[in-house]
């Protein structure tokens, strides 16, 4: 046994479950975010579910945790980033979200391109993050309106409906913007493009 | 580009592509009952139930805070409609029962064409115990004179008038000591003299005195006025209850229910007019 495990185990360290994994202070710290971040997710699409679902913006209903996932995807590691939105994605189209497998296609190629479209091409943290999460929300309600049409789900003169709920994403991107950037800095700062 | 699509990300976006694939395949075949959206539902379906408790307590909140008031106005107005309606409900009984005493009057009026007679409500009783009148809510104004007989839809005698205003009019029962009537037993014709029990010790009753000694007198022969200057002939003024000689032994007397009930007395008719021929 290495002299520093048997010196934590001396001390009563390591005695905890995550206590036992021997994680160094930045992996908890990691760890912690990343709980806190899915605990985020499950409580926002409970509140999506159970009372966003009934508030209507021009007979549209806003689908904020799309917001959520793609403001995590820019503000963390790529990779992470886009793990997380693949695992909620699926939890999502588990939990009987309309056109679930689309969305999560959507919005993990999404957040992938537009996570090099801010580190290509634009500057600034907070207008970056944010005009890439709104194009993000746009394209994922475009294509899921488009999708609607040809599935006969929808027709063409339900847009404004389509534009009424994509309007509400786009105010929640604003609202969930500090809260991700907080939670983000758990452990340490937030990636930068 | 490339700094972005690392081994991570790709081994992510493979994953995807399988994920996506594997979910299309569960929709099309698994009819929404599949085992991982069984789980998934089973643990999103408690945290859903207990967001929706806490929105319903919430939404009690507002409303008890917020629309107090609105409520409270709602309620004013309710009770406001239950009013009217209890009213209107009480206005409908009402006429009802008029109803039903116009159409006996009508009875009365076919049997005694010389009646004249002019309705009234009852508005006061008097709330003294030896004394039994009413005050009604017509008076001079309508015809109403003192000594003019008060009777109901079916001939019934109630009192006398014994005083009248413009608009009002007090009625001294036949219950009352101080009023006489003279009667007859229809059925053999033996005549006396009718007036209240009171002060007789029979409240409620009617006491008709100096009928022959010889007199046959059964339980529940009709009395029935015998026609003076103040009542007209044959209305009724009560049933025989009971018999017996009074106390100087010479003459019978009988005890009367009162054919009128004073209890549920709501409307009286006046003779302004009559011909006793």
């Amino acid at each position: 046994m290495k002299k520093r495990t048997l010196n934590r185990l001396e001390h009563g360290q390591g005695t905890t479950l995550v206590g036992k994994l021997y994680l160094t202070k930045a992996q908890r710290g990691t760890l912690l975010k990343w709980v806190v971040f899915s605990l985020t997710f499950l409580l926002l699409q409970v509140i999506q579910d159970v009372i966003l679902s009934r508030l209507t913006i021009f007979g549209g209903c806003a689908d904020v945790v799309p917001a959520l996932l793609l403001l995590v995807c820019m503000l963390q590691e790529p990779a992470s980033g886009l793990l997380f939105v693949l695992i909620c994605s699926l939890v999502r189209a588990l939990s009987g979200v309309v056109m679930g497998s689309v969305s999560l296609a959507l919005l993990v190629f999404l957040g992938l391109l537009l996570c090099a479209l801010r580190k290509n091409h634009l500057w600034g943290e907070f207008r970056s993050v944010v005009l890439c999460c709104w194009l993000g929300l746009i394209c994922h309600s475009g294509v899921l309106f488009l999708l609607g049409i040809f599935l006969t789900h929808t027709t063409w003169d339900r847009y404004m409906t389509s534009l009424g709920g994509l309007l509400g994403s786009m105010i929640a991107v604003l609202i969930f913007y500090p809260l991700v950037r907080a939670i983000g800095k758990i452990g340490g700062s937030s990636w930068k493009a | 580009m490339k700094k972005v699509l690392t081994s991570k990300v790709k081994f992510v976006l493979v994953l995807t592509v399988i994920l996506t694939v594997a979910l299309v395949l569960l929709n099309s075949f698994g009819h929404g009952d599949s085992f991982p959206e069984r789980v998934v539902q089973g643990i999103m379906t408690p945290l859903r139930t207990g967001v929706n408790g806490l929105v319903q307590q919430a939404e009690k909140l507002y409303g008890y805070v917020f629309r107090y008031e609105a409520l409270e106005a709602e309620l004013e107005k309710l009770r406001a409609e239950i009013a009217a309606m209890e009213n209107d409900a009480r206005t409908a009984d009402a006429l009802q029962r008029e109803n039903q005493r116009l159409k006996e009057l009508n009875g009365l009026k076919e049997e005694r064409e010389d009646f004249v007679l002019v309705s009234a409500y009852i508005i006061t009783w008097d709330s003294n115990d030896w004394t039994s009148s009413f005050t009604i809510n017509k008076g001079t104004r309508s015809g109403i004179e003192k000594d003019m007989v008060a009777i109901t839809a079916q001939g019934e005698v109630v009192g006398l008038v014994t005083a009248a205003g413009s608009n009002w009019a007090t009625v001294t029962t036949v219950l009352d000591s101080s009023l006489e009537v003279s009667a007859n037993i229809a059925s053999s014709g033996q005549s006396g003299m009718v007036q209240g029990a009171y002060t007789m010790g029979a409240e409620g009753m009617l006491r008709m005195d100096y009928l022959p000694a010889d007199a046959v007198i059964r339980n529940g022969d009709q009395v029935v006025t015998a026609g003076s200057t103040l009542y007209p002939r044959d209305l009724i003024v009560g049933h025989v209850a009971n018999a017996g000689f009074d106390e100087t032994g010479v003459s019978k007397y009988a005890l009367l229910t009162p054919a009128a009930n004073f209890d549920g007395l709501e409307q009286v008719f006046i003779l302004t007019a009559y011909s006793n021929e």
